[in-house]
């Protein structure tokens, strides 16, 4: 029995839930704002939440956020951490999970206190477009320069929250950053308008599907 | 993106503790740029975001409209040499290289190099997760593709100049190497971006500093890069780039967690010497027991003749040098050698002594002269004493002035002083460049006000600060004379302007100015030597000790000289001072020696003092002289008041610059290294 409806991501219709972050001098992740999401191959047929350029099916594996936890559901050969697995399975931090033939991601939770969880590619794959990761946005995504942020940005002297607040997002920060001509600085962050700050600069895209 | 899943565990929470090489990067800027997120700057290229940015300017990712994925390198200075550059290597082809797509013009007619976009870690990230360096295969499987890269721009006659693991990156299992066939004195700049940090030096080679940029260059840095992959750090490493540069210069590498052969592949790639060096990296690898990569296609390239996996046939020194713009130091010169005094009285005297050896000068002849020379020696010894003894005080000093000088002209051999900035060419000189790289790397590195304006200082031209300088030792004199003159009127009253006053006060006035001048010249000359640069105060402190002892040497001899025959000083004692008790020297070299160690005396002709003349800083010169006085009261009150006037003297006579003028010179040198980072284009 599978605990994803296999038509979910693309039932939805308002596609506002996948997001393209431009972060100036760090890398482009993807932000994944649903419970559940669906991972396949890259082809314009098929419409998954993270499409990557692999031999895998079009729709390889789901994932679903459950309360704190992770749970992956294969819809096609999937292993975890080289473990064959035929039902959902409960995903860890720092498990690999690998699809079909050698596509290998990488599954992490880097933050006690945030449920969002981070996906990268370890093998040579990528996908389309292009992303140095996915994060699957759950209640806050945290970046900055230490290594238990979901997004690592080196060069940045401080730490930036970026969180859900009903149907917008949000974002706190210790200095000030700015959208616009907008002289009050950010809270609520409007899409597709470059935020910056005295070290932060970036912008959040809406992806449409391949 | 990393293909091993060695490679992965990095994630871990509380992982954040980083390498030896993430320690030595000094705290990064903020990172701006210029295009945000959508802007399309070039038609037909939409920016996603700003990468990068280097001393060229600002490196940016970007999608076509068809979604292609490019980098875009925006060049924002030295754009002729820079576009000359990636002309040059536009349609080099190898799969180690990122590739260079076109070259584009935007409508404000800022230039844009399109290349291939990398994914991925640079090898610079790998090493810090691996501070204990790599595993051995993947290091020799990073290097074979490096080095083989390297080899082909090698073949291609073009010297890479700035490999770093910085510019190696890790492109989905492909090792890429960019950054190539750009001008590399840029790579510093006080804009640092992801690609600049002190550990540019690192991998440096010696003769850079002398202007040298043959492939031996690259081979260093192919050296010091796998010892890193081994080890986990880079062989020279230091607090500054001063400090590193030092090291490649004369240290010795330790070897010694290194096991063979990579120990003597890496001694023999770090010879200090680039013609005793591995001549190149196709050799390096062969050391190694490793092949040339070609890439995917390597067995089929393999069936042609391939010029790159021949032995790169010896150029002749000469025209190594001459490609490479190598400049042969100049042999170093006795201070006589040139001297125009010393060549009159070397020509005369061999005039003379031809004269005297020539078979045409008769016997009688010689018995005469020599006759009437001994004669005129004895009979006039009186008279010549004085005045060869006045002549050899002269002589000495002018020497000694001329030595200084020169000490600034000769940088290299002086050490890290600044150099002109005249060569051959129209290039710049190179060592002119290097000090502008190590003042522009200080400023980088303290932003602070003070010592972007020290920097400053360093670029001014030699002419001019030796003009300073024997304008402030006239200067000097003419305030020493004043000075103590005053001083003189205001202890003695009117009785100073008497004309008796020339036999009573003369001698001790004398004595007076010219222990102030004494002292003032020699603190002058020293912080004239000082004053482009901060320093180690304890060398320095020393360095003025000593000088205070030579002061207290001549305020011992001075009576003596001002009155031979008359030790006892009679004509210097007076209602003025009092010379004449002036007592051991010992104590006299104990009190100048301590004068001059404890107050910064070299502050007080920096430039960059605060105020012209400060009555307070002068008050503590006085006060500290006071104190000392206390255990040699004999010296009360003359040496206190010596030391006032020196102190007095010295902010008087250095040259003084006033805000205005120190931002305007700031400004200008920051143009100039904006302008002049480029050394040329290869």
């Amino acid at each position: 029995m599978s605990i994803v409806e296999p038509n979910y991501a693309y039932q939805r219709g308002n596609v506002s839930d996948r997001l393209q972050m431009w972060i100036d001098g760090v890398g482009g992740y993807t932000l994944l704002l649903a419970d559940r999401i669906n991972i396949g191959q890259a082809m314009a047929s098929a419409q998954v939440d993270i499409p990557i350029m692999g031999d895998i099916s079009r729709r390889h594996a789901a994932i679903k956020r459950s309360g704190d936890e992770y749970i992956v559901d294969p819809l096609s050969e999937v292993k975890i951490n080289d473990q064959a697995i035929v039902g959902p399975a409960l995903l860890k931090h720092g498990n690999v999970v690998t699809l079909g033939r050698g596509v290998k991601l990488q599954f992490t939770q880097p933050h006690p206190l945030s449920t969002s969880a981070v996906l990268r590619i370890v093998s040579r794959h990528r996908t389309e477009p292009a992303c140095d990761g996915v994060v699957l946005l759950a209640d806050s995504l945290l970046m900055g320069p230490k290594a238990n942020n979901h997004i690592v940005c080196p060069n940045w002297q401080q730490d930036l929250v970026v969180y859900r607040y009903g149907s917008r997002l949000q974002l706190k920060s210790k200095t000030p950053l700015y959208q616009s001509d907008s002289t009050q600085p950010v809270t609520s962050i409007k899409i597709g308008d470059t935020v910056q700050g005295e070290e932060i600069s970036f912008c959040l895209e809406r992806l449409t599907r391949a | 993106m990393n293909q091993s899943a060695a490679t992965i565990p990095s994630e871990n929470p509380g992982d954040d503790e980083v390498g030896p090489a993430k320690q030595a990067k000094p705290k990064e800027s903020p990172m701006r740029f210029t295009y945000k997120t959508g802007s399309t700057p070039l038609d037909g290229y939409t920016i996603k975001r700003g990468v990068g940015a280097g001393g060229f300017g600002e490196v940016y990712y970007a999608t076509t409209d068809s979604g292609k994925e490019v980098a875009l390198k925006h060049i924002q200075r030295n754009l002729e040499i820079e576009m000359r550059g990636a002309k040059h290597c536009l349609n080099l082809k190898h799969p180690h290289l990122v590739s260079l797509y076109d070259i584009r013009y935007d409508n404000e007619g800022e230039g844009w190099i399109v290349m291939e976009y990398v994914h991925g870690d640079s090898l610079q990230d790998v090493i810090e997760r691996h501070p204990g360096g790599l595993p051995v295969q993947d290091a020799l499987s990073w290097f074979k593709a490096i080095a083989s890269a390297v080899n082909y721009l090698h073949d291609h006659g073009i010297v890479h100049r700035d490999l770093k693991p910085g510019n190696i990156f890790n492109d989905q299992g492909t090792v890429k190497i960019g950054d190539y066939g750009l001008s590399k004195f840029i790579s510093v700049s006080r804009r640092s971006g992801q690609t600049e940090s002190v550990g540019t030096f690192h991998y440096m080679a010696p003769e850079i500093g002398k202007g040298r940029y043959g492939r031996e260059i690259d081979v260093y840095a192919l050296g010091i890069i796998l010892f890193e992959m081994l080890t986990g750090r880079v062989p020279f490493e230091g607090e500054s780039s001063q400090e590193i540069i030092m090291k490649h210069l004369t240290a010795a590498p330790d070897l010694g967690d290194l096991g063979e052969p990579y120990r003597s592949v890496v001694a023999a790639a770090l010879e200090k010497d680039p013609d005793k060096r591995t001549s190149s990296a196709e050799e390096m690898l062969q050391q190694l027991g490793l092949q040339e990569s070609d890439g995917f296609v390597s067995a089929v390239v393999a069936s042609e003749p391939e010029p790159a996996s021949q032995p790169a046939p010896k150029q002749p020194q000469s025209e190594v040098k001459a490609k490479v713009g190598y400049i042969e130091p100049p042999a170093p010169k006795s201070s006589l050698d040139d001297e125009p005094i010393a060549q009159t009285v070397s020509s005369i005297t061999q005039k003379f002594s031809d004269w005297w050896n020539h078979d045409n000068t008769s016997l009688p002849i010689k018995v005469i002269v020599l006759g009437a020379i001994a004669f005129g020696v004895v009979s006039y010894l009186p008279l010549i004493f004085p005045l060869v003894f006045v002549g050899g005080v002269f002589y000495a000093t002018y020497l000694l002035v001329r030595q200084v000088i020169r000490l600034f002209q000769d940088g290299p051999q002086g050490g890290n002083a600044p150099a002109r900035t005249t060569g051959s060419s129209d290039r710049y000189h190179p060592e002119a460049m290097k000090s502008k790289y190590i003042a522009s790397e200080n400023a980088a590195w303290q932003p602070r006000r003070k010592d972007r304006e020290r920097a400053a200082l360093s670029a001014r031209s030699m002419h001019q600060r030796i003009k300073e300088l024997i304008g402030s030792l006239i200067a000097s004199g003419i305030v020493a004379v004043l000075v103590s003159f005053v001083l003189m009127l205001i202890s003695v009253g009117d009785e100073a302007i008497q004309l008796t006053s020339l036999v009573t006060l003369g001698p001790a006035f004398i004595f007076f100015t010219g222990l102030t001048v004494a002292a003032s010249w020699s603190v002058l000359i020293i912080s004239k030597r000082w004053e482009d640069q901060g320093g180690d105060q304890v060398a320095r402190r020393l360095v003025m000790a000593m000088l205070g002892i030579v002061v207290g040497l001549v305020a011992w001899f001075g009576p003596l000289l001002l009155v031979p025959g008359n030790a006892s000083g009679t004509a210097l004692s007076s209602t003025w001072f009092n010379v004449a008790s002036h007592g051991s020297m010992g104590g006299l070299l104990m009190f100048f020696g301590l004068v001059f160690l404890v107050p910064r005396w070299w502050k007080l002709a920096d430039p960059l003092r605060s105020t012209w003349l400060s009555i307070w800083t002068t008050g503590v010169y006085v006060a500290w002289a006071a104190i000392l006085t206390t255990f040699w009261p004999y010296l009360q009150p003359w040496a206190i008041m010596v030391v006032g006037t020196m102190a007095a003297t010295i902010q008087l006579s250095a040259p003084w610059f006033s805000q205005e003028r120190r931002d305007q010179q700031r400004r200008r040198y920051e143009q100039e290294m904006k302008e002049t980072t480029a050394g040329e284009s290869s």
